[in-house]
Order: C-alpha cells, then structure tokens, then sequence
C-alpha cells in the first residue's frame, strides 16, 4: 500500500465511511507497519485538536442529524468527571481566541456553487406525468438542476453525474441534492451505484443512507420510517440517534424510529428495475412511432409539397435522401447524401442523419418559382458553435434564393433577398424568431417551421408547434416578390457568399424534412408538432 | 501521598487529568471508529481514573506516569468497550490496541508538541478552509450533514476535508520541529 493510499483509507476511517473490508486492511496495514501506525497517531492527534478548537465555534445552523451529547446521559457519579473534560475543552479552545471569525455566518460562505447547474441526467422516461408540483419536468437526455422533481405516474430513470443511476416509479418525489445525493420526499426507487460512485447517499426523513456499493431498494414511509431492500452490495443506514447498521446484500429492513426490524426479503417486485424503464419507454416509444409513421404516410399525399424526406430505412451506405411526396417525377427530387452519418431518429430505430464535419451535408436541386414557401424540420441541435448554423441553405445566395438556419445565440433565422448579394444591407430581408435554444438543451430534437407568404408578405417562425416572434432582422417590411431554390444543402452551405466564413455546418441530427409551396396556418403547424414529437 | 486531603486529591487529579486529557483522547480516537464511541470510552476511562486515582503512586515523573497509567486504563476500557460491539462491525482487534497503546506511550511527546502547532498552522489556512474545518469538527455533528448545510456534496466535502488535514499535518510536522528546537535552546 502506497502512503497516499494509506492516506485515503485513514481519512476514510476517521470519516466513517469504511467498511468492514477496508475497516479490516487498515487494521492489517497498521499492525505490519510501524511507519503507518505513527502516521495513523498523528492523524487522530490532530483529530482532537481540530475536534477541541471546533467546540469553540459557533453552531451550525441546522444539523438536524446531530447526536445529543454524551454528557447529558452522564450518571450522577460521573457529572464531576464530565465538568472536568469540559474543563479541558475549554483549555485547548482558549488556545485560540481569535483566528476563528466566529461572528461569520457560515451562510455567508460562498460554496454554492452547484446552485443551478445541472446534477443529473433524465436518460430515460416511461409513461411519466410530472406532477404540477414538480419544480422540473426535464425531456428525456436533459440535464436537470438541484431541487425537486415530482413525478405523479409512470417511471424515470436519472442518471446523476456522480454515476449513480436511480429509476423513480411515480407518484414520487425525489429532491436532487448534489451530483452524488438525493432526498426521498415520497415513492419508491431503486438506486445503482457503479464503484465510482461509492458513497451515493439518499435520505429519507430522518433517515440516511450511503450506498458503499452496487444496488439498493428504497421505499418512503414518514419521515421516521422507511423500508430498505439491497440486492447486492452493502448500504450503510444511519437513523436520528447516529446510530448505523449495515445491511448486505439479499436483505431487507423496515426502519422505523431508529431501529431496523429484518424483513421479508422476498418483497422486491415493488422497487423499480431500470430494465422497466427500458421496456415501458420502448412500448410508448413504438406506439409514438408508429403513430408518426402513419401520419407521414398521408402527408406524402399532399399536392403543396415540393418535396418531402422521411429520412426512414436509412442504412450506412445510403447515399440517396429519399423525396416521399407523391409527385411527378419525386426521384428527381431525391437528395445525395454526403458525408453525413446514419444514426439514430426521434425514437429507436427510426434513422436520422449526423451532421458534424465541414463536408457533411445533402445535396439538392429543386427547380420553380412559388409565391409561398413553408419549411419544416426536426432538428436535434447538439451545439451552436458556427456563427450561423445551417439547416437549409441555396447555393451563394442569388436573386429570391433563402437561407434557413440558426443563429449562434439561438434563434431560428430565415433571410432572402430580391437582389440576392447585390448591396446586402439595402436589401436583405432578415428575420431572426425569438431566442429558443441554449447550450443545456443540446440533444434534444425540435420542430423547426417557417412559413413566408409573398402574397401578404408575412414571414412566421414556429418553434414545437408554437408560433413565436423576432429578435431581430433587417428590412423586414420591404416587399418579398417569390422564391425559388435550384441547387440547395441540408446541413451545410455550398458555395458560399465570402469563402473565409465559409463553415456554417449543422451539429446535430436532423431526421425529418419538407418544403411546401404555401404558407401553412398555425393549427397545420401545431398538429405536425403534435403527431411527431418524440 | 498517604497526608493528602480529599481536596488536594481532587484538585491533583484535575491538574493531572486536565493536562493529560487530549493526548488520552488522540489514543483513545485511534482505537475506535467514531466520536461518539471515543467519547463513550473517554468518559468510562474518567471515571475509573477517579475511582482509583487513590491507588495511583508517584515514581519518577508524575506527569509521564500518570500518562502511561491512564493509557492502561484507556485501554482496558477499549476493550471492554469493544466486547460490547465488535459483534455489529469491524473493530480493531487486541493485537493493534496493544500495539498503537505502546506507540501512544513513547510518542506522547512529540504528539503534544504537535497538538500545540495546530493552532499556528490553522491560522495559515485561508478563512473559508478554516470554517469549513471548524464546522467540521463541531462535536455531535455528522459530517454529511455538515456538507448539505454548506451546499456540498458529501464526497466533495470529504476530499477537501482529507485534503486540508494533510496540510495541516505537514505544516504541523515542520511548526513542532521547531518549537522543540526552540525548547531544547531554552
């Protein structure tokens, strides 16, 4: 054993976080090593002095945990002895009268750091209704932030940064505490702790568990009862008296007012297994997806398409983008496919294409002329990390061409002009929709719509269904006079306008595509949103 | 001291116990695995001290002796102690108190000169450590729950508590070398 290991299974021990393993190596460690043995008393010596000068402080605001002290149970014979220990106490805190800033609230110290920022991952969801309560109510793959998440049926799985893995099976409340901890308000879950995420710990009332490995069941009761199941590995309980047991794997305990009554350790059906998670999600996922399918089957009927891509049975050698719209001659309308990758879509198994490197995009070329063009997309933005990030794009930008895109801040942006380069600033219509994205929704899909009328020269930007308003633009009262597109990108932008700015590649999946020639109405819109959302 | 009233008795055994305490209570930490059980153990240890505080004999230095007495006394506590609970989890077996009771004897010393170099050291740490360490060694608090107050993760606040106890003791180790330098010039 390395004296930095020493180190670490010492604290360990004086923490009173090892187990009966570790407990017993230290022991052996101590008695081979007379080296170790010194270092172990210095550490405990020190221990007592941090231990004396810390009674002189101030108390910390609530630590409902703490033990009552021993002196209190001190029999009468014992009181004089007890008043001299404190003596002594006093004595070594008066060492020390005024390094401590004792006047300081430990409030004020400024540690929270975690506020905000994510704690967690909602990796999976099956069936699950968040409760009003609820102060988050993340999609699935998004990061969620400390406090409580209230969920009033179905289950979810959170995978906390920590490693730990909890599956929640509603109505439940679970409060999300720190990467590596977590209160039961109410409900069930199983917890799966991985070796680097020793030492998870869940409280329920006023009962506190550390997970010293793998996986545990817990149920929430009241605040002085709860019941405890281990499938494997071993969970060290501590109630309100400070008192610890340890429970192993294959046993169950009702805790209850600080003491653990054995259990039927049979009654395990009751604990969520992220396996269920899995399977509930797949059930919900494939009737979503089912239910996509066929919709999109009746909207390759509709005689506004230009084009339509479904983006399904894509494999890794698929190099043509399928046109689905049943027109004349659909195959010309087919895109080529290059270098983007085949991945996975909205749901499981449905196909999507990875945009992610300077050449990845599709290629295009879509003859005509139209008063109304509606584009729609949904889009799984991983990162905004171009100056304008491409979805669909004309080659260079000629006289009523468009560029449909989005922003590094986050707003979807549709520009065109009647005189395409030809004095930019004078005549470029710009529209950018009010800001939708942020780095903490990376990898979640959207619905992406505009829709531009030449005819009442209306432009709308619709984000999941929902119409929204600009942030910004130019020139966007000057009259639009029709459109056209010709040879066109899907993620990227060819031939661009200034070849130093050149790179305008999405990062990201898109996974459904269509360009109308008329300026959908908001419930149209809407009911896309509704039968595709993932 | 066969003329010694009761109150000179008691007023020696305070002077003695006082002195004699932390360096009995740093042994006694040693031996067992929480706060709570040392305090449990210090207290028994007290009383029997008191108890037979009048079988107690002076031989060469007082102050070395009592030590070595209450350490034997500690001792024989632990393991009384330890019969109670060793049944519930690991506890250091026989073999080791006796070990690291043989070591808190000759070590004394240099133990004691190093408890009086904390408090230099602890004010070498920035104010913030200093709290937090403060917070920490608060008697009756649990340490998990000293991290959620202080809005840390447990793991996080353990680290930097292990982290700031390996400073202190190498500051410690360096500040004790030179007091003893500066007694020994005396």
């Amino acid at each position: 054993m390395s004296e930095a290991e020493f180190f670490e299974l010492a604290n360990r021990w004086l923490n009173g976080q090892c187990s009966d393993e570790e407990s017993a190596a230290l022991e052996k460690i101590l008695k081979e090593n007379s080296k170790f043995r010194r270092a172990f008393l210095r550490l405990t010596n020190l221990e007592v002095g941090l231990r004396d000068l810390g009674s002189g402080t101030e108390e910390v605001a609530a630590v409902p945990f703490a033990k009552t002290s021993q002196w209190s149970k001190t029999a009468v014979i014992g009181w004089a002895v007890a008043a001299l220990i404190g003596v002594a106490a006093i004595v070594m805190s008066s060492l020390d009268p005024n390094d401590l800033n004792t006047e300081d609230d430990f409030a004020g110290i400024d540690e929270t750091e975690e506020g905000d920022h994510p704690v967690a991952v909602l990796s999976k969801l099956a069936e699950a209704v968040w409760s009003e309560s609820s102060q988050h109510s993340p999609a699935e793959g998004g990061a969620i932030g400390t406090g409580v998440i209230a969920l009033e049926s179905g289950l979810v799985q959170i995978d906390f940064f920590g490693g730990a893995s909890v599956s929640l099976s509603g109505p439940a409340e679970l409060e999300l505490v720190s990467h590596e901890s977590a209160i039961l308000h109410a409900g069930v879950l199983t917890a799966d702790v991985p070796p680097a995420a020793r030492g998870f710990e869940v409280r329920t009332g006023e009962i506190f568990l550390e997970d010293l490995g793998t996986r545990f069941g817990l149920s929430a009761v009241s605040d002085s009862e709860a019941e405890l199941y281990v499938f494997d590995g071993e969970v060290r309980a501590t109630g309100v008296s400070g008192d610890s047991i340890l429970v192993a794997g294959g046993e169950g305990m009702e805790l209850k007012n600080g003491k653990a009554i054995p259990q039927d350790s049979t009654k395990t059906e009751k604990y969520p297994q992220i396996s269920k998670v899995y399977e509930g999600a797949g059930s919900e996922e494939r009737d979503r997806y089912s239910n996509w399918r066929e919709a999109s089957l009746e909207l390759r009927q509709d005689p506004r398409l230009i084009a339509y891509y479904d983006f399904e049975n894509l494999s890794a050698q698929t190099r043509r983008l399928k046109n689905r719209a049943q027109i004349d001659k659909a195959s010309e309308l087919d895109g080529g496919i290059v270098g983007a990758r085949m991945a996975e879509g909205r749901w499981a198994g449905k196909t999507a294409l990875d945009f992610r490197g300077e050449g990845d995009r599709v290629r295009f070329a879509i003859p005509g002329e139209w008063n109304a063009v509606t584009l729609f997309a949904w889009v799984r933005i991983d990162a905004l990390d171009r100056h304008l990030s491409s979805l669909f794009l004309t080659d260079f930008f000629d006289p009523n061409e468009f560029h449909w895109q989005i922003s590094s801040k986050g707003a979807l942006h549709f520009a065109t002009s009647p005189e395409g380069v030809i004095d930019i600033p004078k005549h470029n219509r710009r529209f950018y929709s009010d800001i939708f994205w942020n780095p903490k929704m990376s990898g979640r899909w959207f619905f992406l719509a505009t829709t531009v009328d030449c005819e009442t020269n209306a432009v709308q930007h619709y984000i999941n269904g929902e119409p929204v308003g600009f942030s910004g633009g130019t020139n966007r009262e000057k009259p639009l006079t029709h459109f056209q597109i010709g040879k066109a990108d899907l993620g990227n932008w060819s031939d661009p306008i200034w070849p130093e700015a050149a790179i305008r590649t999405l990062n990201g999946r898109i996974d459904e595509f269509a360009i109308f020639q008329e300026a959908l109405i908001a419930e149209e819109i809407r009911k896309l949103y509704v039968i595709g959302k993932p | 001291m066969p003329d010694a009233t009761p109150d000179d008795r008691y007023e020696q055994f305070v002077a003695f116990f006082t002195r004699n305490e932390p360096g009995l209570r740093s042994f006694v930490r040693s031996l067992v695995p929480s706060w709570d059980d040392a305090d449990e153990v210090m207290q028994n240890t007290g009383l029997v001290l008191w108890r037979k505080f009048s079988d107690f004999t002076l031989e060469n230095d007082p102050q070395t002796d009592f030590f070595r007495w209450a350490c034997v006394v500690a001792r024989f506590e632990v393991l009384a102690w330890r019969r109670d609970k060793a049944r519930d989890r690991h506890i250091f077996d026989e073999d080791l108190v006796g070990m690291l009771a043989e070591d808190a004897m000759r070590e004394e010393k240099s133990l004691a000169a190093e408890r009086k170099a904390l408090e230099v050291c602890l004010a070498k740490l920035s104010d913030k450590q200093r709290k937090i360490v403060m917070a920490a060694y608060e008697p009756g608090v649990r340490l998990n729950r000293v991290a959620e107050t202080l809005g840390k993760s447990a793991t996080a606040f353990y680290k930097m508590l292990n982290r700031t106890r390996k400073s202190l003791l190498d500051c410690i180790e360096s500040v004790s070398g030179d007091l003893r330098a500066e007694g020994g010039a005396q």
